[in-house]
């Protein structure tokens, strides 16, 4: 399934990708061009990433869409990110250009035990991954898979 | 549309989830189908074991929270499952200056642990034994350092179980069929040409951290390395690998299982090609330190992933008489069976009396280390040093088993 772009009937601008999680959520995009790493990677009582090897390193991931193409690391990822959930100080939304299960394992408990709904979109191409910069605000939609991008930079 | 594609499930998987047997298995088919959507699984199969993660040092509250849950439910595991280090070694904790509130935190993880029925084994090792996976059976692990291992040099199946989904796999005993359960996905797509000589075992971990760190989502295949390579290189070999990334299967020709079936390197000319040089292990080495080499070290620490007995016994002939400095800890960590082997040969005795302090069913990445204060950590794993800086706030000095040993201890 290949992401496309299109600009829908509002003339605003939407990146097509899969829906993994449903959802939907605004928030400003915080953007890593590495594989990032839950595991050891932030600190779950404040949503601040404290990977030293993070070009988001002392960012913080509470509210924001965050946005990496890959995940890295322990496959404990998985509770770190449920913990920075638990504690209300994680994404509102995530886009990958490939998820992997320690992300979506995360949500699908932050679902089931806290009823906290996350979307996350992944499949979206790499030029599209590179419209996607820090602090453009963002619409996730994990129902249709869409990513709108609301303002700051347009396509 | 991931809600689209159709997953189907059998009259048991239904029953599950329908609450047949109980709320906790309940919750847990619902976890293992969720995800199976996900990843647009068209099936569950069943798997032979699992290996489940129970530290808090990583678990945290909302780990206890959905292991307490289960075991209160009454779930309990319907194949064979060992666990992870923990983050306390109950035995020493005082020693080790963990605080009470922590050891009763990594309490509850291991009546909950135990309620379920997971063989308390606290190792990252569990493939040595008690968890021993065939060639080609499925199984569902976490610990990216014993998944690795699992698939690649024994050749069972099994992706890098998260947190919750283990547990939920253990308790159901299926697994969505996705990722490395299919045949298709465990063909090479990158090919690592190692032009070097004489490979260390420090090279092994370097090593690792390259595969790991080029190789993104495709499975590395790995030409030059050989076929004398011990069980111990290649198991830190896979840590690094994925630690660095998230290699989770490699294939080294004329060494792992798979390596020499037939479509596995399907290809391989045309796969993208990458040469490994002394120079650049000697680049990666560089990287993975963070500490100023002149800055004193005083703390230094083997055992990531567990030592097994030979890698003990070379610790033992290498120091040669040695004994601790007095400003400097060296710390080592061992599975409680591998101590239980090591004290009757002589070697726990012996390198305590040298100043060496061991812990048991823990290890320094996953522990509460930081109330040391620790600046300077000097380690042979890779692993650690990749993940110890973010955790315990330290530098870390990268550095072989001999260097670890003499930077420890002074000729007495």
């Amino acid at each position: 399934m290949k992401a496309q772009r299109h600009k829908n009937k509002g003339g605003r601008n939407v990146i097509q990708g899969r829906g993994v999680m449903p959802g939907r959520a605004d928030g400003f995009a915080l953007v890593s061009t590495r594989p990032f790493m839950f595991a050891h990677g932030v600190d779950p009582g404040t949503g601040k990433i404290i990977d030293v090897r993070s070009d988001l390193l002392d960012e913080t991931m509470k509210g924001k869409v965050l946005v990496f193409a890959f995940g890295k690391g322990s496959t404990t990822g998985s509770a770190w990110l449920l913990e920075t959930i638990r504690q209300a100080n994680g994404p509102a939304a995530i886009v990958n250009i490939e998820t992997e299960p320690i992300i979506v394992t995360a949500l699908i408990l932050a679902n089931r035990l806290y009823d906290v709904e996350i979307p996350l979109v992944d499949r979206i191409d790499v030029q599209a991954m590179q419209l996607l910069e820090t602090d453009t605000l963002l619409r996730v939609d994990g129902d249709a898979g869409t990513i709108t991008l609301l303002g700051g930079h347009s396509l | 549309m991931s809600r689209e594609t159709c997953l189907h499930l059998n009259d048991k998987d239904r029953a599950f989830l329908d609450g047949h047997f109980g709320p906790a298995e309940k919750l847990a088919m619902e976890v293992v189908v969720d995800v199976g959507r996900a990843f647009e699984a068209e099936r569950l199969i069943p798997i032979t074991s699992a290996h489940i993660l129970g530290h808090y040092g990583s678990l945290h509250d909302a780990g206890i929270e959905l292991l307490e849950r289960l075991a209160a439910d009454g779930g309990a595991c319907r194949v064979p499952t060992t666990v992870d280090p923990s983050s306390v070694d109950f035995a020493r904790a005082n020693a080790f200056r963990v605080s009470s509130d922590y050891v009763s935190r990594q309490d509850r993880l291991r009546r909950a642990v135990e309620r379920l029925g997971v063989t308390p084994s606290w190792s990252c090792i569990p493939y040595h034994s008690m968890n021993v996976p065939r060639f080609g059976q499925n199984i569902a692990w976490a610990e990216s350092s014993a998944v690795v291992y699992a698939n690649s040099v024994i050749g069972a199946r099994t992706n890098r179980t998260p947190f919750g989904l283990d547990i939920c796999a253990a308790i159901t005993g299926r697994i969505p069929y996705s990722g490395l359960y299919r045949k298709k996905n465990r063909v090479a797509t990158i090919l690592f040409d190692v032009q070097v000589q004489q490979l260390s075992d420090l090279d092994y971990h370097t090593l690792g951290a390259i595969v790991g760190s080029r190789s993104g989502s495709a499975v590395p295949a790995i030409r030059g390395i050989p076929t004398s390579v011990t069980n111990d290189q290649l198991k830190t070999f896979g840590a690094a690998a994925a630690s660095s990334g998230s290699v989770a299967l490699f294939h080294i020709m004329g060494v792992t299982p798979e390596a020499r079936l037939q479509g596995r390197f399907s290809g391989c000319e045309s796969m993208q090609r990458m040469v490994v040089t002394r120079d650049d292990l000697q680049e990666m080495e560089r990287r993975i330190s963070t500490a100023d080499p002149a800055a004193p070290v005083d703390m230094v620490t083997l055992g990531c992933p567990l030592l097994s007995v030979e890698e003990l016994k070379q610790v033992f002939a290498r120091m040669g008489g040695r004994q601790v400095r007095k400003d400097i800890h060296f710390w080592i960590y061992l599975s409680q069976e591998t101590y239980d082997l090591a004290v009757p040969m002589g070697l726990i005795g012996a390198l305590e009396a040298a100043g060496i302090w061991f812990s048991t069913g823990t290890c320094a990445t996953i522990s509460p280390v930081k109330v040391w204060g620790f600046s300077h950590v000097m380690t042979n794993s890779a692993k650690c040093a990749l993940v110890v800086p973010s955790e315990h706030n330290v530098r870390i000095s990268y550095r072989d088993i001999d260097t670890c040993i003499l930077t420890a201890t002074e000729a007495i």
